[in-house]
């Protein structure tokens, strides 16, 4: 067996750093004499570690693996949900209407109360210190809204102060009780539950049960990802700039190429990667290609696409017929569950027609993909050169052989 | 009631809590030191010496370092305390306990047998100092800390381990027996040196507390919050500690080692 196999094995180890010191750095770094000892050392935390922490894998796919599968590390809610309408009434007083307000920005919904111990606290200075890095543009594109379950005791004043220890550009929010919980019930969360401390006397010292998680509206308005308790500051890192939709636009060919790795636009639980435009030869026509991943279990189908650079956009099929190659226009594109289905260049691809405009390397194209179930996607879409595209679209999973008619 | 610090979900409080655990390995340390102490007088035919103060002085640094509150804040609330810990068991209590061992007794590491074998190999100064590293390296690792903290006996383990880890780093300083002829005073201030002060473990781990763009150990992040500190300020507390207050205390070690080391040259 490989000396590294054994932490390779337990979850606990899976960062990349580790096995090479286990497995073959260790020998080449210290003395010969060191080496085998070392090794020791290093198994026996490997056997040691597992036994103490209960060190086995999860039948339910961690943030780590749904990010693997999404690229998302929130919760994928099944289905989305749209967002609620309601006014209530901010810690100044005046009204804030949440539809109206939060329309086309990134909305991080919160229940929680000010006198919480661990989750509300814990939950607003991760999401404050992820978003103190971001430019004020990507700021101001973030609305973070915290909702009192306990308005007793949350008076405005008490609010604003607590909030803005944070960030002074969270928005609080209180009302009536009633109200509060019946937006709550709206978004199939609890309502708000005092549990009294002590021996349950002094009726103002209590703590308020309520759901933990933070709703992320995406700027269409529908929330497709819940961050329950336990969120880090580096899933926020990796999921606000994907809420916000802006790690898809690479300023040239080359950065596409590098960017493209972590840049899968996402709709539900359906993926679209490696977008790139061939940059075309003509001006009237050009192709695009990129990689869905139907991580559901039902089969879902491309229905139409569109962009921001063509009158219409066709999805081709390359056939090979008596020898011949031949272009054929497919109406649908149906996406088979639980696989990858690829367009890429001798296969399937989209035929983007009569371009209004030249798109050279380092232009974006914004394209919507219309399917079925998922819906609607967005993106943007970078233009490579021919001979990038190989590199653009490597990696991207092949699972659909070029068709062949029979003859 | 807990037997020993570890993280805990609920917030922090003042109010003072016992640990039984600790105080009963301090105790088992003490009289395993006498009872040492005592056969190596009992070995070299002599009647055993009073027990070097610092040898107290160790027992208590290594009491404050576990016990409430350092140990309860470190254990599961603050990475910064987390580290505060490592530094004192390792750097400080560690040395003051080795002293605590005659030199009767020290012989006895010179004796036949696999056990004093070991001893003699572990505490070779090369093999000591790439010990300390590789444990300092594997117990600060964000899924050991992880793993390991949130169980008594995963943070007794790091515990132990830390302690082990300082007693072998210092023994080649402190220690008179087995005797190292080539292992003078300036290769003890180099060992020191490249040990803690220029060690690539402790500054890289530092450097990852400090200028990690998101905190490292997530024990310490998801910690129920103690006002007034958060958990990014918290890590790069943890860094400055490891990186700068690490190279202050072997300072005043090397600083030792040079003024005794010129009093006998001159």
């Amino acid at each position: 067996m490989e000396r590294g196999y054994l932490l390779l094995r337990c979850p606990l180890f899976r960062t990349r750093l580790f096995p090479p010191f286990a497995g073959s750095l260790i020998p080449s770094i210290v003395p010969l004499a060191f080496a085998e000892p070392l090794r020791r050392i290093v198994l026996c935390a490997a056997l040691i570690v597992p036994a103490l922490t209960g060190c086995e894998k999860s039948p339910a796919p961690n943030a780590t693996e749904r990010a693997e599968l999404t690229g998302m590390r929130g919760v994928a809610l099944e289905p989305p949900m749209a967002k609620p309408s309601f006014v209530l009434t901010r810690a100044d007083g005046s009204p804030f209407d949440f539809q109206n307000e939060t329309a086309g920005k990134v909305a991080l919904l919160f229940f929680g109360y000010t006198h919480c111990p661990d989750v509300c606290p814990l939950h607003m200075a991760n999401i404050a210190a992820v978003l103190k890095p971001m430019s004020f543009e990507q700021r101001d594109r973030v609305k973070v809204i915290f909702i009192t379950n306990d308005p007793a005791r949350d008076t405005p004043a008490r609010l604003a102060e607590w909030l803005g220890a944070f960030d002074p550009s969270f928005i609080a929010l209180t009302g009536d009780l009633e109200e509060i919980n019946r937006i709550a019930f709206s978004l199939r969360f609890p309502p708000g539950i005092k549990q009294p401390m002590g021996d349950g006397k002094d009726t103002t010292r209590y703590l308020v049960g309520h759901a933990s998680q933070v709703l992320a509206f995406s700027r269409d308005g529908l929330a497709r990802y819940a961050y329950p308790f336990g969120t880090r500051q580096e899933d926020w890192a990796n999921d606000l700039p994907k809420l916000l939709g802006e790690d898809d636009a690479p300023a040239s060919a080359a950065q596409a190429a590098k960017a493209l790795q972590p840049a899968d636009q996402l709709k539900g639980t359906l993926v679209v990667s490696r977008p790139a435009v061939a940059a075309p030869p003509t001006l009237t026509e050009a192709s695009m290609y990129f990689t869905v991943v139907n991580a559901t279990s039902t089969t879902d189908t491309l229905l139409s696409i569109s962009t921001d650079i063509s009158a219409s956009a066709e999805i081709h099929q390359q056939m090979e017929m008596s020898g011949s190659t031949m272009m054929h226009a497919l109406t649908t594109l149906p996406i088979a569950p639980l696989g990858p289905t690829a367009l890429t260049p001798g296969n399937l691809h989209v035929m983007l027609l009569t371009l209004s405009r030249k798109v050279v390397p380092g232009d974006t194209v914004r394209a919507r993909l219309n399917f079925s179930n998922a819906g609607i996607v967005e993106l943007r879409v970078p233009v490579v050169a021919y001979a990038d595209l190989e590199r653009t679209l490597g990696g991207a999973p092949t699972g659909n052989p070029p068709f062949k008619k029979p003859n | 009631m807990q037997w020993w610090c570890s993280a805990q979900d609920t917030s922090w409080s003042w109010a003072w809590r016992a640990y039984p655990g600790v105080w009963i390995f301090l105790a088992l340390l003490g009289v395993a030191i006498w009872l040492f102490n005592r056969a190596g007088a009992r070995a070299a035919g002599r009647v055993q010496t009073p027990t070097h103060p610092a040898f107290v002085a160790g027992l208590a640094v290594l009491w404050i370092a576990l016990d409430w509150p350092i140990g309860a804040l470190g254990g599961g609330y603050l990475a910064s305390v987390h580290m505060l810990q490592f530094l004192l068991m390792t750097l400080v209590a560690a040395p003051l306990l080795l002293l605590g061992v005659s030199h009767d007794a020290q012989r006895l590491v010179n004796g036949p047998g696999i056990l004093p074998a070991i001893v003699r190999r572990l505490t070779a100064p090369a093999m000591a100092l790439v010990t300390f590293n590789v444990v300092t390296l594997l117990t600060h690792l964000p899924q050991m800390v992880d793993g390991l903290m949130k169980t008594q006996l995963g943070s007794f383990v790091i515990d132990l381990v830390w302690i082990a880890a300082g007693l072998l780093f210092w023994w080649p300083i402190v220690m008179r027996e087995p005797v190292h002829k080539r292992f003078v005073s300036p290769l003890k201030m180099g060992y020191l040196m490249l040990g803690v002060m220029f060690s690539p473990v402790m500054f890289g781990l530092a450097g990852f507390l400090v200028y990690g763009q998101t905190p490292l150990y997530a024990t310490y992040e998801l910690a129920p919050p103690i006002p007034g500190i958060t958990s990014q300020m918290d890590h790069q507390i943890a860094g400055l500690l490891m990186g700068v207050g690490g190279a202050v205390i072997i300072f005043v070690a090397i600083s030792i080692i040079f003024f005794r080391w010129s009093a006998r040259e001159a």
